[in-house]
């Protein structure tokens, strides 16, 4: 609202002003056209759905106006004003529209115009039933006593005035920027929640490390890993075929030779009964094993690393 | 403070950009620490594929294995012939049992077997010949 800030009364003919800081501006009524109603409708949301047609035989080009609605006592005040004029008298008494903040109308403070307010040499601003209004100071008395507008009286509704051609809203554009600002303070989170997740392995990997030193180079982390892989598959294939030439081999059925050289192997097992040997042969040939020859009581087995 | 036009679009505009700049570094930062931690996966498996197989493998095991399987037979039985990291072994007049006690523990020592050769002879005893290094 902006309630706390400077404020200035402003008018046609008014003398230049020169301000840097914020501040916000009364409206006279040379400046807004106002309508006094009485009428059974509660909430300020409903006043406003009707405000466009309260001025409807006033004012011709509603598109250029603006509206502005409070309840003064049992009566609603219904009040249409043109930003773009607003903006050129301010323009007009030096004033950036840029530095103003909200408008205020000169209504809100009827209650404390006690006296007429100097509007330049022609005219003054004077409550006439209960209702601000330009009169000319001819009309007064000479030794008419003008009054200046109080700065604590400042009404707490205001109207934010729109600068520029924007087509967004302040408030609206506020509250986009609020919603997005979050989003993208959420995101920047979550981006350094991600940049930290990786430090777990990190640790688990240099602990390692700690523990081998040798390991620290990948060049011999490879040369180990390609020297002992080798190594490894190799042994563990000839390790593989003396254990399953081992399931063979029981009480009916010996070995009776073995070979096993660093690329093949071969061995000969025997039985006495043609059945054991049969199911010797299934065994094998289900255990992978290639049979090379086989005799009344002898079943030869080959195969390469 | 200067009179902007169209202050309230630019407002949003600027809100925008910092949403679009929080997103991107959200994402950047998530690719790289999927990739480091890929990476880091990678290496930590590859570590410990490492570390295992210089275990399983570490020749500081295989001497005293061997003499395991050395003192396992009568040492008429056992011709031992080891040289740095190589050994031949002849066994010889071994029951079936013996070589299948002496093959368990050959198979559990990390030794690189070179050449195996068992040979059943008439008395069903057998002999046996092995080569290996570490």
């Amino acid at each position: 609202m902006g309630n706390n800030k400077g404020l200035i009364l402003v008018y046609k003919g008014m003398p230049k002003v020169s301000l840097e800081d914020r501040f916000n501006i009364v409206l006279t009524p040379q400046n807004y056209i106002l309508k006094k109603e009485k009428l059974p409708i509660k909430q300020e949301y409903q006043s406003k759905k009707i405000v466009s047609s309260i001025f409807d035989n006033f004012i011709e080009n509603k598109d250029e106006y603006s509206f502005f609605v409070y309840k003064e006592g049992e009566e609603w005040i219904f009040i249409a004003y043109k930003q773009e004029e607003v903006i050129s008298l301010l323009e007009e008494a030096g004033i950036k529209p840029s530095n103003v903040d909200e408008i205020f109308f000169a209504q809100q403070m009827v209650h404390s115009i006690t006296k007429p307010v100097s509007l330049g040499d022609g005219s003054a601003m004077a409550v006439i039933d209960g209702i601000a209004t330009i009169v000319p100071k001819i009309i007064l008395p000479d030794d008419t006593v003008y009054a200046n507008l109080l700065e604590d009286t400042t009404p707490k509704k205001s109207v934010p005035l729109s600068t520029g051609n924007s087509y967004i809203p302040k408030k609206m554009s506020i509250a986009i920027s609020a919603i997005f600002s979050i989003f993208a303070i959420l995101f920047i989170m979550e981006g350094v929640r991600y940049a930290s997740s990786s430090k777990e392995k990190s640790q688990k990997v240099q602990e390692i490390i700690e523990q081998y030193p040798s390991l620290q180079s990948s060049y011999k982390r490879d040369s180990i890993l390609s020297k002992y892989t080798k190594i490894d598959k190799e042994q563990r294939e000839k390790r593989d075929i003396l254990k399953r030439l081992s399931k063979l081999i029981n009480q009916r059925v010996k070995l009776e030779e073995l070979q096993l050289k660093q690329h093949s192997y071969s061995a000969k097992l025997s039985a006495q009964q043609s059945n054991i040997l049969n199911s010797l042969r299934h065994k094998a040939k289900s255990n992978n094993m290639q049979i090379s020859g086989i005799t009344s009581n002898q079943l030869t087995i080959k195969g390469n690393l | 403070m200067m009179n902007i036009r169209y202050k309230n679009e630019l407002l949003v505009v600027a809100s925008v950009i910092f949403l679009l700049s929080g997103y991107l570094f959200k994402y950047k930062s998530f690719k790289s620490s999927q990739e480091l931690l890929y990476q880091k996966q990678n290496e930590l498996v590859e570590l410990k594929k490492v570390v295992g197989l210089q275990r399983v493998w570490s020749p500081k095991r295989v001497s005293s294995g061997l003499e395991n399987i050395r003192r396992s037979l009568s040492p008429n039985q056992v011709k031992w012939d080891k040289r740095g990291k190589k050994l031949t072994a002849k066994f010889k007049d071994m029951t079936s049992v013996e070589l299948n006690k002496i093959i368990n523990k050959i198979l559990n020592v990390a030794i690189e077997i070179e050449h195996l050769n068992i040979i059943k002879k008439q008395n069903d005893k057998y002999t046996m010949e092995l080569k290996c290094k570490w």
